[in-house]
């Protein structure tokens, strides 16, 4: 006698695997479609520092005006683990990991050529939420984040500035902020 | 993994998850009001998604995160004692699949290939369970989940072999020359020594690509297959901080071992060429 739960199971199964199969090769729209309706990452794709590899880690950066002069850049920096420990426990790469993700959605919107519409792209809203959620000295009149990528960290360090947002005044309420005119 | 339950190996996954929430309750107050993933940053991230990617997204601040992450803990560290043949360990690997699917969605960022693959195992163990949870549908989810691996090593391995970068052999050093990943006094020896580097491109994608032939070789074949995946992903934790990788991805062996077995009676293979 059949099982059709077994049957299911199966059937069920089989069809998540092609669609993962597919997930691998195809990119396309239609699949795009289907990894927006399916949550959780279930359509898994499978790729381990390829086809390009890290080469440099990238670093949100950002830099506050006061009085009609901007001030030093600072960074929204997490740290890194230690090496000693970092192959058990490394709660670190999840952060640096998540500004990696926000980076690497950023820069694929930007060179699809957005113009100004990049400005209300949830990863630029996200990082420009990050950078504003930073502690500030009063009378900061506008705000500007960067992405610096940072190599080279076994000979010459390099640094590149990947990405530079818009100047966004902040109004006598900070909570306001808006980009400055072109 | 799911058809030998009283095997320790079939469990290692759930260590994974315990580190995870060790991890997440300490990055608990990046969750909170103000902070990197606090609810507000995640309204933002999620504006565009549906509505399935984004329930959750912004429920529950730093005590959210600590509480269910404090259960998740707990709840795999019951399954590394108990495995999932017995009803508190079924419940128990259940309900962590729940807890991770909170995590995931508040969390939306930040993850990697080892968090894709729990969810997937912890998903087949929902569906097998549904499935009645017997030994045929317990092999069903093996041989599924051994697929999965089979497809993410092999997938991942085609990719490297497209990349000009790994084929040159300079990935390597390129990686461990970052600060996120690196170890800059051997990113230093493979610059010194580019012929070190390209055998461990080599290896690497030598490795992925031929993974699938687990399922087919015999025995000893095959241990030295998944032995060296074991290698593999030791080192990465080792060198490169991917400390999740190990305990989701080896995790996962006891599946390619069960469905190989599986697969060797299907084809005829000689009785001393079968995994015991």
């Amino acid at each position: 006698m059949r099982d059709w739960r077994l049957i299911g199971l199966a059937g069920a199964l089989a069809s998540w695997w092609c669609v993962s199969a597919l997930n691998q090769v195809h990119s396309g729209a239609w699949m795009w479609r289907l990894r927006r309706h399916i949550p959780l990452g279930l359509i898994p794709l499978w790729t381990f520092f390829a086809p390009n590899p890290a080469r440099a880690d990238p670093r949100l950066v950002w830099r506050e005006e006061f009085d009609g002069s901007w001030e030093g850049a600072r960074e929204l920096h997490f740290g890194f683990a230690p090496i000693g420990s970092r192959w058990l426990f490394n709660p670190q790469l999840i952060l640096n990991k998540a500004i990696a993700d926000l980076v690497r959605s950023l820069l694929i919107l930007d060179t699809s050529d957005q113009g100004r519409s990049l400005l209300l792209s949830p990863p630029y809203l996200t990082l420009l939420n990050m950078v504003l959620s930073q502690p500030r000295r009063p009378r900061c009149s506008g705000i500007q984040f960067a992405i610096v990528r940072t190599s080279g960290a076994a000979t010459a360090r390099q640094l590149e500035t990947i990405f530079l947002s818009e100047v966004h005044s902040l109004g006598l309420d900070t909570r306001e902020c808006s980009p400055v005119p072109a | 993994m799911f058809s030998s339950p009283g095997l320790i190996a079939s469990r290692i996954l759930f260590v994974g998850l315990v580190i995870e929430a060790a991890e997440l309750l300490m990055l608990r107050p990046v969750f909170d009001d103000g902070g990197p993933l606090s609810r507000a940053t995640l309204m933002i991230l999620t504006s565009g998604a549906r509505w399935q990617n984004r329930v959750g997204a912004t429920l529950g601040d730093g005590r959210a995160i600590a509480a269910v992450a404090g259960c998740q803990g707990m709840l795999a560290l019951i399954v590394v004692l108990e495995g999932v043949g017995t009803p508190i360990g079924i419940a128990s690997a259940l309900a962590c699949l729940c807890t991770n699917a909170y995590l995931h969605v508040r969390k939306q960022i930040g993850s990697s290939g080892a968090e894709q693959l729990t969810m997937i195992v912890l998903m087949t163990f929902a569906l097998v369970v549904v499935a009645g949870g017997g030994s045929a549908a317990r092999e069903i989810g093996d041989a599924f989940i051994a697929a999965q691996l089979v497809l993410a090593y092999f997938a991942s391995g085609v990719s490297k072999l497209a990349s000009p970068v790994w084929r040159r052999g300079e990935a390597m050093r390129g990686v461990l020359s970052t600060e996120g990943y690196g170890v800059p006094a051997l990113a230093r020896i493979l610059l010194a020594h580019p012929r070190l580097d390209e055998l461990m491109c080599w290896s690497v994608i030598a490795w992925e690509v031929t993974f699938p032939i687990v399922l087919i070789v015999p025995r000893p074949v095959m241990i030295g297959v998944l032995a060296a995946g074991v290698v593999f992903h030791a080192s990465c934790a080792l060198l490169m901080g991917l400390n999740r990788f190990l305990w989701a991805f080896c995790g996962c062996y006891p599946a390619v071992w069960v469905t190989a077995a599986h697969f060797h009676e299907m084809i005829g293979l000689r009785p001393d060429s079968l995994p015991s």
